[in-house]
């Protein structure tokens, strides 16, 4: 136990300085922030394109879509904020030989490479994300009570753990191929298939998000929490939280035992 | 002067393909990518049988063009240039006898050929995964390759704008991002043009991407 806190408050004073760092280019992360809102302004006009053809999408309304979405978001955020390094593994990490220095620290160096995470721009999604939520809530009629809000902060962080844990399985990769960044672009796609309803994809979609990869534990079973369609579900997350990263971590050090230096 | 473009075109292609895993793990990407939308629309059929007059068909066939065009649209040298602004490489680039805007005019003739390989790559399986019906003629193949070939200096001098700008910033990661977004919108990536509201469908037609 010591050593896991040990590991928490060295992967907090990396992403501090990694924070300081990012904050060198303001002019850069404040058009970054703007960017990153614009994206989502993108698929939330997607989302309006299609309500202004159907009434409901799998049963559900465009303002439960919406909510829907602004969870994702979220969580989306604090995962891109904590664990985006990942992407950086195979092209900035391995290849350019930095992943060396990193074995030589007295520190394991998924905590290094995960603390160097910098996405401070994913500030614009948590905002965005809040926004839409908040509005949805009410539009909804769903009352905003304190264990609401704890309920919401708590499933937002499980959510962004399990997206993470499943971001570093996918990064191990760059130990073979030395280029994360499309294995984790492969993650990000995935991930959006969850901001619809599941019903409305295949059936191997919909084992895909649900069991291989458990994408709709990040915000699907939430929002039916909230939205009182199913109330079991959700108390699930933790747990499939606390298994990725147990499977992350496994995986993580089997990939380190067969790394092999690019030599530069 | 242009043997030399296509010399660096053909540099970033080879580059690309020394990683096999990358050309599947992209062609993935793109196919993933296209998924989300389909499944969308194919629920909205299910439901009204109707999209704006569009018919199942056509929709599917404007997501798996959709799927071909977006390295094509959306790839460049933009990541390439802040990387060399960063790390200094830029100096050296400067330096080449090639000007500094033709090198990267070659580099990014290279990113999209690569990107086009991928696209098509993605479009094929698509097809067959969706099982789309394409009745295309001659002519209407050639007009949209010609149409593909006239944008790449369209997308590619929006690059050095953005490019430009990071003499001055060091750093143009959130422009790039920016000016993707932008591409989003305004190319129809998305969804078809003309389901967007009337002010983004209007001022698409100004701006050339």
């Amino acid at each position: 136990m010591k050593n896991v806190l040990r590991n928490i408050s060295l992967y907090i004073s990396f992403i501090i300085a990694s924070i300081k760092e990012m904050l060198i280019y303001r002019l850069d992360c404040i058009v970054g922030i703007l960017s990153q809102t614009l994206t989502q302004v993108v698929e939330i006009i997607f989302i309006w394109i299609v309500f202004q053809n159907t009434s409901n999408l799998a049963g559900w309304s465009y303002e439960q879509i919406l909510l829907l979405y602004g969870i994702t978001l979220m969580s989306i955020s604090v995962c891109s904020f904590l664990f985006d390094a990942t992407y950086d593994l195979g092209p900035v990490f391995i290849r350019e030989g930095e992943f060396d220095k990193l074995l030589l620290r007295p520190v394991h160096p998924l905590i290094s490479v995960l603390g160097s995470s910098k996405d401070f721009v994913s500030f614009g999604y948590l905002v965005i994300g809040l926004i839409i939520t908040i509005m949805m809530f009410t539009k909804l009629a769903i009352p905003i009570t304190f264990w609401l809000i704890i309920k919401l902060l708590f499933f937002i962080i499980i959510g962004g753990l399990i997206l993470g844990g499943i971001e570093t399985i996918f990064s191990v990769a760059a130990f073979w191929t030395y280029r994360s960044n499309e294995v984790v672009w492969t993650f990000y796609r995935v991930y959006t298939l969850t901001q619809y309803p599941i019903d409305i994809y295949s059936g191997f979609v919909k084992i895909l998000i649900t069991f291989i990869l458990p994408f709709a534990f990040v915000a699907y079973y939430p929002t039916m929490d909230y939205l009182g369609f199913n109330k079991y579900m959700i108390w699930l997350s933790p747990i499939v939280a606390i298994i990725i990263w147990i499977i992350a971590i496994g995986v993580w050090n089997w990939a380190l035992k067969k790394y092999r230096s690019t030599g530069t | 002067m242009i043997g030399s473009i296509f010399t660096l075109a053909r540099m970033y292609i080879k580059q690309y393909s020394i990683y096999k895993s990358n050309y599947i793990l992209f062609t993935i990407n793109r196919l993933v990518e296209g998924l989300v939308y389909i499944f969308v629309w194919l629920a909205i059929y299910n439901q009204t049988g109707n999209a704006e007059g569009f018919t199942l068909n056509e929709i599917v066939i404007y997501y798996v063009l959709v799927i071909i065009l977006i390295p094509v649209t959306t790839w460049g040298i933009n990541e390439e240039m802040s990387h060399s602004i960063r790390n200094g490489k830029i100096h050296k680039e400067l330096l080449a006898p090639l000007s500094y805007f033709k090198y990267y005019f070659g580099l990014n003739l290279g990113e999209i050929g690569f990107g086009a390989f991928v696209g098509v790559s993605a479009g094929i399986i698509s097809c067959f995964i969706w099982q789309v019906n394409i009745n295309i003629s001659l002519v209407n193949l050639i007009s949209f390759i010609v149409v593909v070939l006239l944008g790449i200096p369209v997308t590619f001098f929006l690059q050095m704008i953005v490019g430009t700008a990071g003499f001055y910033t060091n750093s143009i990661w959130g422009m790039q991002i920016l000016r993707k977004s932008i591409v989003y919108i305004f190319s129809g990536l998305i969804a078809p043009l003309t389901l967007f509201p009337r002010m983004v469908s209007k001022t698409s037609k100004y701006i050339t991407i």
